[in-house]
């Protein structure tokens, strides 16, 4: 495969500066970042090569994978670099790009929509349920008043994230299983 | 005894999966002095995964708001899940430093009568205990003493990293768990990978639940190296990851399974409360742990 590098690449490395990996041109490809990463050695989300990816412009090659999603965002790479190129925040950065170009896992946008509707990210009902089980007292956080989940909204569509993550009008949550983005 | 306050921060999967972790805090911290109020209309922290992985400013907003909560509560902030620490704790770092973002944030929040001030802090529940109540006070808490036991700790990925924002643990050494789940008398095991993820996070286990079971299985090949008697953690997400990922791994015809404590569970039967209101909640069964080492059904 032949790669072309002319200043268009450079709109890829300055949206991921706008966006939060402010450092991404600290790294020198050491591979730091990779040998404590807990997917590299079962995911297609390789870190190192990814930095690389980002400072020559190869937006396609990143995109197409979705693998920026299969990082569990245990901040490994980001504490052992020697560079302190932050390639979590990197990450982050290429996570709102691929936002921005509709580019989402069906996860997120569940999370968000429960979180936008039930205050929660997990569902309410049956934690009430479990909740009464074990004698717990009465919930009192968001999911427990509809004034608290009206402010989370009025907080939420102020933002892009409202339209990023696909926010429905009419959500029934698919499941009970936590889903969990953290 | 001196008593100290704080506006506890449950986030979502403690009050609305395992509640009877939530109920083993609130019954076990005032016993050592540590009095927890209920944060009124706290929403989500919310996660990594999802928010700020698409827009930072409907993170910061988000837990802005329910820092803001603690704020009005004129109460240090204990939050009781790494995911929640490590996102709040950011934002109140963040905030506190970046003016430009806090009037950014503040004028959001103005349109629901709500203010970030920047007068708390965020502390993880293993903060509270090992640096604020004190190993000594535990230990003297305690009416039985889990001697010989063998325990398997695990930190998280959230309590420990980015260090630079977090600043609750040595992010390569860490001890404070360690040390709290040996004032009960259980021995703290080694066992290669401690550090590492337990694979919940980031989306993964709603994402690819394949990959999520692979990664588990790696870290409990690591954990079963040192055959401990339990898994110890502080976190409710990776308490979660080790309960139901082994019970999914058990249905892919692995043999894994090792019984899972949330700190707070194994300190309240360690105090003698009674096992039906704070250690009920599990996949993996605790059961016999339970009646072996504590002596009760």
């Amino acid at each position: 495969m032949k790669i072309i590098l002319n200043n268009n690449n450079k709109e890829l490395v300055n949206k991921v500066m706008e966006y939060g990996g402010k450092r991404v041109y600290e790294c020198f490809q050491c591979g730091m970042c990779a040998s404590g990463c807990p997917v590299a050695s079962d995911t297609e989300h390789k870190i190192k090569r990814t930095m690389h990816q980002v400072t020559l412009g190869l937006e396609e090659q990143i995109m197409d994978k979705k693998a920026i999603w299969l990082c569990t965002t245990c901040f490994m790479c980001l504490e052992r670099c020697p560079q302190n190129a932050e390639p979590t925040e990197v990450v982050f950065a290429l996570r709102r790009v691929s936002a921005e170009n509709g580019i989402i896992p069906e996860a997120q946008i569940e999370v968000a929509n429960n979180i936008y509707h039930l205050g929660h990210a997990v569902t309410v009902e049956k934690g009430i349920k479990l909740r009464n089980k074990v004698n717990a007292p009465l919930l009192k956080t968001a999911g427990s008043d509809k004034k608290y989940i009206d402010e989370i909204q009025k907080l939420i569509d102020s933002t892009h994230s409202y339209s990023l993550l696909r926010i429905e009008k009419d959500w029934k949550p698919k499941r009970d299983d936590v889903i969990g983005c953290d | 005894m001196a008593v100290t306050n704080y506006a506890l921060y449950t986030g979502c999967i403690i009050p609305l999966r395992y509640p009877d972790i939530e109920n083993s805090i609130r019954e076990t911290m005032p016993l050592l002095g540590a009095n927890v109020y209920d944060m009124v209309g706290a929403g989500c922290c919310p996660p990594g995964g999802a928010f700020w992985s698409v827009d930072e400013i409907s993170g910061l907003i988000q837990s802005a708001r329910n820092i803001s909560i603690a704020e009005f509560m004129e109460k240090d902030l204990v939050a009781v899940c790494n995911g929640c620490f490590c996102y709040l704790k950011n934002t109140n770092m963040m905030l506190k430093s970046d003016k430009e973002k806090r009037e950014k944030v503040n004028t959001i929040l103005n349109n629901v009568g709500r203010k970030y001030q920047g007068t708390i802090s965020v502390y993880h529940l293993v903060e509270i205990l090992h640096d604020h109540i004190g190993i000594e006070k535990i230990k003297n808490s305690i009416k039985l003493n889990l001697d010989g036991v063998k325990a398997a700790v695990h930190y998280g990925c959230h309590l420990l990293r980015p260090s630079d924002h977090l600043m609750a643990e040595n992010p390569e050494k860490p001890h404070k768990l360690d040390a709290l789940v040996e004032a009960l008398g259980l021995e703290s095991v080694y066992y290669p990978k401690k550090l590492s993820c337990c694979g919940a996070g980031g989306g993964m286990r709603g994402n690819n639940p394949e990959v999520t079971l692979k990664i588990l299985e790696k870290k409990l090949m690591n954990i079963k190296y040192s055959e401990p008697d339990c898994i110890v953690t502080a976190c409710p997400f990776c308490f979660l990851q080790f309960d139901l990922g082994q019970k999914g791994l058990r249905e892919k015809g692995e043999d894994f399974c090792i019984p899972v404590f949330y700190y707070n569970q194994l300190l309240g039967l360690s105090m003698g409360l009674p096992k039906n209101r704070i250690a009920v909640l599990s996949e993996t069964p605790r059961d016999g742990f339970i009646k072996k080492y504590y002596g009760v059904e």
